[in-house]
């Protein structure tokens, strides 16, 4: 079989010799292989000393990983809706009619379109006289109020918008889980009025797994009460996600 | 039975962040790994690992999920090291077979003797300077092979070449590495 050089001492055949050396050979082609190399010297030489220059590769250990530290910043939407996630059925769908007030309340606005770019009258802002009129720009933009007609204009940035919506969106939330701590709180109390009137056994093992069980109910609610709480003030929160220790 | 790469995407996608931490730790090691052979700097490997992971999570979106996750980490990973290594080429303040002679080495074992840990630490160090001088394309591929095991097919998937334009590289990167390291033969 002749054999073409690309360059010097290198040999044509390389891929082959590559794909014998790493085991990924058919029966056909390492049959192909050994006859090649039968005749090629730099294929025989090479096949040698690439098993020498891979155990040198294996003298470079990495035997210690560092602490890995993927802080993951959820959108202020995301958060919110990890919220509502955590409420109870009923309270998700008051919560959900507020909410869909809220974005009414924007749907309702009296759109404008003019040189100066998209305007629209909404009731979000706290008007200090007959309307507000809020101006969509571009991000990245300032807030710059401008007096238009008799009311009080603001101007916001498209972000700015989103941002306001989910912020009492937001506080919609966090009233329906303060709403539903309450309830079980009260529900507590009438367990443990229960528990300190009964006189039957029964009854009083029944009341006291009962009163118990509120109890975990409320410490998990507490917990993800404060662990979204400040969510309306800020718009990102870090959740580190970080690797244990090797060997932990 | 383990959860596969596919289900904790879906999770993090639906919301589940800390699904991700799962995925972090699951290939860490891998990434870690391929960072450190690729740029031959314990620091620049860590920060290249969590831009790795960061990317990933902020594109996760767009995995479409024909490919398998690890081959997708891998390549933007590479991105990564690429990136950094073109910064290194733009601050030429020492070579990149300087800078991975320059490293420290990675911890000693104790079970090993001082001088089998001494001979084991030249080995390293010689393997260090000898990938980092030659040709990223090359070394990539080296380490895909060498480190990672994976099949020629997969880094070929990885970089989105051909398998044959792989097996180029490995057998052209391979014998470039032959030349660097057969002063070695009496330490291996």
């Amino acid at each position: 079989m002749t054999t073409k050089r690309t360059e010097r001492d290198a040999c044509e055949r390389g891929d082959l010799l590559v794909t014998v050396l790493y085991g990924e050979a058919t029966k056909a082609e390492r049959a192909e292989f050994e006859a090649h190399r039968a005749g090629c010297t730099v294929c025989a030489e090479d096949f040698a000393a690439f098993g020498e220059v891979r155990q040198s590769l294996q003298g470079w250990e990495v035997e210690r990983v560092p602490e890995i530290r993927v802080e993951i910043r959820p959108s202020l939407w995301e958060r919110v809706r990890q919220s509502f996630v955590m409420l109870p059925t009923s309270a998700r769908w008051v919560a959900a009619g507020a909410c869909a007030m809220l974005l009414l309340a924007v749907v309702n606005t009296d759109l404008n379109v003019g040189p100066n770019g998209v305007s629209f009258r909404t009731g979000l802002i706290p008007r200090p006289a007959e309307s507000s009129v809020v101006r969509v720009v571009p991000n990245g933009d300032s807030v710059l109020p401008t007096p238009v007609g008799s009311g009080m204009a603001v101007t916001l940035t498209a972000e700015q918008l989103d941002r306001l919506i989910a912020e009492r969106t937001d506080a919609v939330v966090q009233a329906q889980l303060a709403s539903y701590r309450e309830e079980l709180d009260n529900e507590l109390k009438t367990l443990q009025v229960q528990l300190v009137s009964t006189k039957s056994v029964g009854d009083v093992q029944k009341l006291s797994k009962q009163v118990a069980a509120q109890r975990r109910k409320i410490d998990e609610l507490q917990r993800d009460i404060d662990r979204t709480a400040g969510y309306g003030g800020s718009d990102l929160f870090g959740a580190v996600l970080s690797s244990p220790e090797p060997g932990t | 039975m383990e959860i596969t790469d596919q289900l904790l995407i879906q999770r993090v996608l639906g919301g589940e962040t800390d699904a991700y931490g799962l995925l972090v730790r699951r290939w860490e090691r891998h990434i870690y790994g391929l960072n450190l052979r690729m740029l031959g700097h314990a620091e620049d490997a860590q920060d290249a690992t969590q831009e790795t992971f960061i990317s990933a999570y902020t594109n996760l979106k767009s995995f479409r999920g024909d490919a398998k996750f690890s081959s997708w980490l891998y390549r933007i990973a590479l991105n990564v090291c690429h990136s950094k290594l073109r910064r290194r080429v733009r601050r030429p303040d020492a070579s990149l077979e300087q800078q991975f002679e320059d490293v420290g080495f990675e911890p000693a074992s104790t079970d090993a003797g001082v001088e089998e840990q001494f001979l084991g630490d030249q080995v390293s160090a010689q393997v260090r300077r000898a990938l980092g001088a030659i040709p990223a394309e090359m070394r990539q591929v080296i380490i895909m092979k060498e480190y990672e095991d994976l099949k020629f097919h997969e880094i070929a998937e990885v970089l989105d070449i051909p398998v044959s334009t792989v097996k180029t590289r490995m057998y052209t990167g391979l014998r470039e590495l032959r030349k660097r390291l057969e002063h070695l033969r009496p330490v291996v």
